[in-house]
C-alpha cells in the first residue's frame, strides 16, 4: 500500500478535549487528542469501548462541541472561519454512521435520502439532474435506479449501509469519516462494505478517518493508526510500525487479543507470551 | 437453473394484519357514524329544532315525535341531530387547535435551546397543574359565554398536554443518527425540524388527540351545562341536558337523549384512541 503523506493535511485536529458529567464527576472522554489526515490517506482510530474514539469523531464533524482544541480544514481553523469555508466543510467532510438501521430516516425514500445533500448545497439544477446524480452514486455503491422509491425498512443492513455511503458520497466529499461502519452488520456482509469503502476511497481519492475496534480490519485498511485508551492517544504512527513494533503496553495487549485463525501459530504465540511473563 | 428454482422456493411474503377486536370495530364504526352525524345531522331533522309550540310541550315519545318534545314543545330528536354539529365539531376543533399549538410550542422548545425549552416547559407544567375543567371554565366565562369561547377555552387549557407529549418525542428523535446525518450534511434547523423531526415524532400526538376527543366532548358538554358554552336557544347536547334537568322526573327523555349521545361519543372516541395506541405499538410496522 503506498503511503500518501505528502502535501498539507486536509483535516487536522489539535488538542481536542471533551468532558462529560457534572462539576463534581467529570470524565474526560477525549483528552488532548491531535491528529492529521493527508488527502487520500486512511487513518484508523482504535481502542476499546469508551476510549473516546467516537467522541473524537463527533467533535471533528461538529456533532459534539469540543471543550478545547480546534479542527482545521485545509489548513484553516473552522472556528471563526467564514461562511464559505464552513459550507465547504459541510460538503466536503461527510460521515458514515455505525448503525444503518437508525441512520436513515424511515419516512424518506432512498431518492430523498441520497438527494438531500444535493438540495442542501443546491448542487442540482433540476429534478432530472438531481435524480441522475442520485442514480449515479447509487450505482457507484452497487445499487441501481430500481431502489429510488423504496423506503429504508425494505433493505437489509448491508444495503442500508450502502445507501448511507451513497448519501455521504452524493455531495462529492474529500474526507469520509466512518464511525465503526461495519460493526453493526452481519459478519458475512462486513467484508463487502469494507471493500466498497476501500474501492470508493481509491476511486475518488478520499481521505478517510476510520474508527474501529477490529484491529485486523484496521491493519488491512489503514495507512496510519492511532491507538486511544481512556480518551488519550497512547500511540500513533504508520500502520506497519505500530502493529509490528508496538511501543505501548496497551497496544501490545490489544494486539495480543487479535484471534489468529491458525491453531498452531496461536498456541505458539500463547506459549511465547507465557514465557515472557515468567521471565518478567 | 438453480437460481430460478430457488426463487420459486421462496415463500411469498404476505402482509400480516393483526385482527381488530370486535369492541374496537364497534368503536371505529360509531366514530364514523358520529362524524357523519356532525356533518349531516342538521339536514336530517324531521322537525324544525327551534320552532316553539307550547301546546305540544313535554310530550312523551310518540309516532310524530320519536323522542318526545321538550319544555317548549321542540322536537328532541331534531334538536339532538342538530346539536351533533356543535357538540362533536366543537370538541374536534378544540382538540385539533390544542394539538396544533402544542406541536408548535414543542417545536420551538426543541430547537430553541436549553433556556427556551426550560421556560416553555415550566409554563406547561404550571398550566397542567390546574384541572382542565376549572381552567376552561375560567377562560370561557372571561371571554363571555358562547360556543366559540368554550372552544377557545378548551384549546387554552389543553395545549400543554400535547406540547409535553410532542416535545418528549421530538427530543428523542432529534438525537437519532438520521438527524445527525442531516446535520453533518449541513441541514438548517428548519430543514431538520420539517423533514426529519416532525414527521417522525407525531404518532404519539395523533393517538393522544383521538383519545382526548372523548374527554373534550365531555368538557364541552360540561361547559354548556353550567352555562359557559353554547347558550340556551341553540341546540347543543350539554345545554340540552341542562334544560331538561328541570323535568327529569316528569319528562326524562329531554335530558337522557342528549346525555346518552354525549356518553356514546366520549366512549367511542376514547376506545378508538385506545385501540389506535395499541396498534401503534413500536413493534408494529408503519404503513
Amino acid at each position: 500500500m503506498t503511503h500518501p503523506t505528502t502535501g498539507t493535511p486536509i483535516l487536522e485536529a489539535q488538542g481536542l478535549t471533551r468532558s462529560f458529567g457534572s462539576r463534581r464527576t467529570t470524565t474526560r472522554a477525549v483528552d488532548d487528542v491531535s491528529f492529521s489526515v493527508a488527502p487520500g490517506a486512511i487513518l484508523g482510530i482504535v481502542g476499546e469501548s469508551g476510549s473516546g474514539k467516537s467522541t473524537t469523531l463527533r467533535c471533528v464533524v461538529g456533532l459534539e462541541r469540543a471543550d478545547a482544541g480546534r479542527v482545521l480544514f485545509d489548513g484553516v481553523p473552522l472556528v471563526g472561519a467564514n461562511r464559505e469555508t464552513q459550507r465547504r466543510f459541510r460538503r466536503e467532510v461527510q460521515m458514515v454512521f455505525q448503525d444503518p438501521y437508525s441512520s436513515l430516516n424511515p419516512r424518506m425514500t432512498v431518492e430523498m435520502i441520497v438527494g438531500e445533500g444535493l438540495d442542501i448545497h443546491k448542487m442540482a439544477e433540476s429534478r432530472q439532474a438531481r435524480r441522475a446524480r442520485v442514480v449515479e452514486v447509487l450505482e457507484l455503491v452497487g445499487l441501481d435506479a430500481t431502489v429510488l422509491d423504496r423506503y429504508p425498512r425494505s433493505f437489509s443492513g448491508g444495503q442500508r449501509q450502502r445507501i448511507a455511503i451513497a448519501r455521504a458520497l452524493a455531495v462529492g466529499p474529500r474526507v469520509l469519516v466512518c464511525d465503526e461502519p461495519v460493526s453493526a452488520l452481519d459478519v458475512s456482509v462486513q467484508a463487502q462494505v469494507v471493500n466498497l469503502l476501500l474501492e470508493m476511497q481509491q476511486q475518488l481519492g478520499l481521505a478517510v478517518v476510520f474508527v474501529a475496534h477490529d484491529l485486523a480490519l484496521v491493519r488491512h485498511l489503514c495507512h496510519d493508526v492511532m491507538v486511544m485508551q481512556r480518551g488519550v492517544v497512547v500511540e500513533n504512527g504508520p500502520c506497519a510500525d505500530v502493529f509490528d513494533r508496538p511501543q505501548h503496553e496497551y497496544t501490545k495487549s490489544l494486539l495480543a487479543a487479535i484471534p489468529i485463525p491458525d491453531p498452531d501459530r496461536d498456541r505458539a504465540r500463547r506459549a511465547a507470551a507465557a514465557a515472557e511473563r515468567r521471565s518478567a | 437453473m438453480t437460481t430460478a428454482a430457488a426463487a420459486h422456493a421462496v415463500p411469498r411474503v404476505r402482509r400480516t394484519r393483526r385482527r381488530v377486536p370486535w369492541l374496537d370495530r364497534i368503536a371505529y364504526g360509531t366514530v364514523v357514524v358520529l362524524l357523519a352525524l356532525a356533518v349531516l345531522g342538521p339536514l336530517l331533522t324531521p322537525h324544525d329544532p327551534y320552532s316553539v309550540d307550547l301546546a305540544k310541550a313535554l310530550q312523551a315519545p310518540s309516532g310524530e315525535h320519536l323522542l318526545g318534545t321538550d319544555g317548549l314543545g321542540r322536537d328532541v330528536l331534531s334538536r339532538a341531530l342538530a346539536g351533533a354539529r356543535a357538540s362533536i365539531l366543537g370538541a374536534l376543533m378544540a382538540v385539533a387547535g390544542a394539538a396544533l399549538i402544542g406541536i408548535l410550542v414543542a417545536s420551538i422548545a426543541t430547537i430553541g435551546g436549553r433556556w427556551v425549552d426550560d421556560i416553555v416547559m415550566r409554563f406547561c407544567d404550571i398550566t397542567l397543574s390546574l384541572p382542565v375543567m376549572v381552567m376552561a371554565l375560567g377562560v370561557a366565562v372571561a371571554l363571555g359565554p358562547s360556543l366559540r369561547s368554550a372552544v377557545i377555552a378548551m384549546v387554552v387549557a389543553w395545549w400543554p398536554g400535547f406540547a409535553r407529549i410532542a416535545r418528549a418525542e421530538m427530543r428523542t428523535v432529534i438525537t437519532s443518527p438520521y438527524v445527525e446525518a442531516a446535520r453533518v450534511l449541513g441541514a438548517s434547523r428548519w430543514r431538520l425540524m420539517l423533514r426529519h423531526v416532525l414527521p417522525n415524532s407525531l404518532d404519539g400526538v395523533y393517538v393522544q388527540a383521538t383519545l382526548e376527543i372523548g374527554g373534550a366532548t365531555l368538557i364541552m358538554a360540561g361547559l354548556s351545562f353550567v352555562g359557559a358554552g353554547a347558550q340556551p336557544p341553540s341546540a347543543e347536547w350539554g345545554a340540552m341536558v341542562e334544560t331538561g334537568s328541570r323535568y327529569l322526573t316528569s319528562a326524562w327523555w329531554i335530558s337522557v337523549v342528549p346525555g346518552l349521545l354525549i356518553t356514546i361519543t366520549a366512549l367511542a372516541f376514547a376506545l378508538s384512541g385506545d385501540s389506535l395506541r395499541n396498534r401503534n405499538h413500536p413493534d408494529a410496522t408503519l404503513a
